[in-house]
């Protein structure tokens, strides 16, 4: 279980995150959705202790930054390194020993190619199957959806499944309503830095619908394309 | 237009050596100045230096060829411009080199320099991304890794070298040359890696750096093992001035990979860099260099892999 009490995190004078009460109980899926800018990608690195912040992020399972595969929007690979040393360097940051990694390639991706030269799709797949050969028991995935195909858009909700099954902790953003809907089993609204909402499934219409009402077809109109 | 790119260029030059704390006149002036005593240090130290010192520049112009910029300067200039631009960049990496081989003497030499780095515009074998360099260094990425496919044309010529020293007998040549593994391995921790890569990492910053180094002396050992087989093999009495400069060797990577985290995520300030080519100067005061980098390294981990 992870309980996040009263976080807040400021830039300067500008306060990105306020005062976030939050709990994940492991084998649910939760979904964080808000505007861009609203602080998803702050909480996510508040959370893998990548930003310094205020209050309390409790795991009470030992220490959350060794069993947390947190999947950035922005992912780096070295120049010349293949996609088979990349899942080696991250088994290695874990101690894991290292699997056939032909055998757990789940998204057929060529290994032996420097992964740099990856479509931005293929690069999320490599990033996110070298996090499930960590053995992770918390993942965090922010905007997992994005850039992947039609097929491993399908593949990510039914890892997501699986890993809710193993009784993990899964957090995702997206903005893709859909796969939301498939996949969470609670929604956090995140309006300017605070929880504006929090929902179970039956009410995922309600923040579809507050989404909508943020006044974003009046934001069009004033665009006054001809 | 050229004008302007190379303007932008020491525009660029000029706020590296300001973020360094250095001012740029001061900077060119004594950068000329140290450049000098060194190729000269160089001529004197080293057996056969004008064949090693008319290919150094090589290795500056590789950093210049990488893909992405060159893909970029395609992108901004037609392809006259373009070539023009590289072979203007080579040319003036190159030309210091080749001031001071004709400066010693060695007119061929210094031409053919110069024209190796004008062949190096064109050539793009080596870069081209589907081509995978097979390395012996997969099982514990990434340092070795990158920077043995980066330095590739450069291993090739230092084990050539190593057969040369043997052949002609010049044992000082072979000696050089297994320092000159040491000082490239400490060359490929010149990357460094996002905060991620440090983060995601599930050890205390000093079993992080253990690990490191014990990677480092592994695979430098495995870089280094066809010169130190062969040179024992030609020089079997000088068996323990091979181990002495293989150790000499470990302590440059090592060094290089301290120096490294001690800055991190920054790159070197004035003081280490000057501590590091002390180093290389005056090899006695790596015994107290290497702690210091040790400490500073922890110091820079630790809130990290905390």
């Amino acid at each position: 279980m992870i309980e996040i009490k009263k976080l807040t995190k400021n830039y300067g004078s500008k306060q990105v995150l306020d005062n976030i009460e939050l709990l994940f109980i492991k084998g649910n899926v939760y979904g964080i959705v808000g505007e861009n800018g609203a602080g998803k990608t702050t909480l996510f690195r508040c959370m893998a202790g990548i930003e310094l912040y205020d209050g309390k992020i409790m795991y009470k399972n030992g220490q959350l930054k060794k069993v947390l595969g947190y999947l950035p929007t922005d992912l780096f690979f070295f120049p010349k390194m293949t996609a088979r040393e990349y899942l080696q360097l991250l088994c290695n940051a874990r101690q894991v020993t290292a699997p056939n990694f032909d055998e757990v390639n789940i998204f057929d991706l060529p290994l032996d190619q420097y992964a740099d030269t990856y479509s931005t799709g293929m690069k999320k797949k490599l990033a996110l199957n070298a996090l499930l050969l960590q053995k992770n028991d918390v993942f965090i995935l922010d905007e997992p959806f994005n850039g992947v195909d039609i097929h491993s858009n399908i593949l990510i909700k039914e890892l997501i499944v699986k890993l809710k099954r193993l009784n993990k902790i899964v957090i995702i953003s997206s903005h893709i309503f859909s796969t939301l809907n498939d996949t969470c089993d609670y929604l956090h609204l995140l309006k300017n830095g605070a929880i504006h909402k929090s929902v179970d499934k039956a009410h995922f219409s309600s923040i579809e619908e507050d989404m909508k009402s943020s006044n974003i077809l009046n934001k069009i109109d004033k665009l006054n394309i001809l | 237009m050229i004008t302007h790119y190379f303007s932008l260029q020491k525009a660029l030059i000029n706020r590296h050596l300001q973020s360094f704390g250095v001012n740029p006149t001061l900077g060119f002036i004594g950068a000329t100045g140290l450049f000098f005593i060194l190729s000269n240090l160089f001529f004197q130290r080293i057996a056969y230096p004008q064949f090693i010192y008319a290919l150094s520049p090589m290795f500056l112009i590789g950093a210049l060829g990488q893909q992405e910029r060159t893909d970029f300067l395609k992108i901004c200039y037609d392809k006259k411009l373009f070539y023009i631009i590289r072979s203007l960049e080579n040319g003036l990496i190159t030309s210091p080199f080749s001031l001071f081989l004709i400066y010693k003497g060695y007119y061929l030499l210094s031409l053919s320099s110069l024209l190796l780095s004008l062949i190096f515009v064109f050539s793009n074998l080596l870069k081209n991304s589907s081509l995978t360099i097979p390395t012996p260094f997969g099982n514990f990425p990434f340092e070795f890794t990158i920077g043995f496919r980066k330095s590739f044309v450069l291993i090739i010529a230092i084990y050539a070298l190593t057969g040369i020293a043997i052949y002609v007998g010049n044992f000082n040549l072979g000696l050089f040359v297994l320092l000159g593994v040491g000082l490239l391995g400490a060359f490929f921790y010149n990357t460094t890696e996002p905060y991620f890569f440090i983060w995601i990492d599930s050890r205390d910053e000093k079993d992080f750096i253990l690990y490191k180094i014990k990677v480092a002396i592994l695979y430098t050992t495995l870089l280094a093992l066809p010169i130190s087989t062969a040179l024992a093999f030609s020089h079997p009495h000088d068996i323990w001035l091979i181990l002495g400069f293989q150790i000499l060797s470990y302590l440059y990577v090592v060094l290089g990979l301290l120096g490294k985290y001690a800055a991190y995520p920054s790159d070197l300030n004035l003081k280490q860099a000057f501590a590091i080519a002390l180093c290389y100067m005056a090899p006695p005061v790596l015994v107290f260099i290497i702690p210091l980098f040790y400490k500073h390294a922890l110091d820079r981990l630790k809130p990290i892999l905390k």
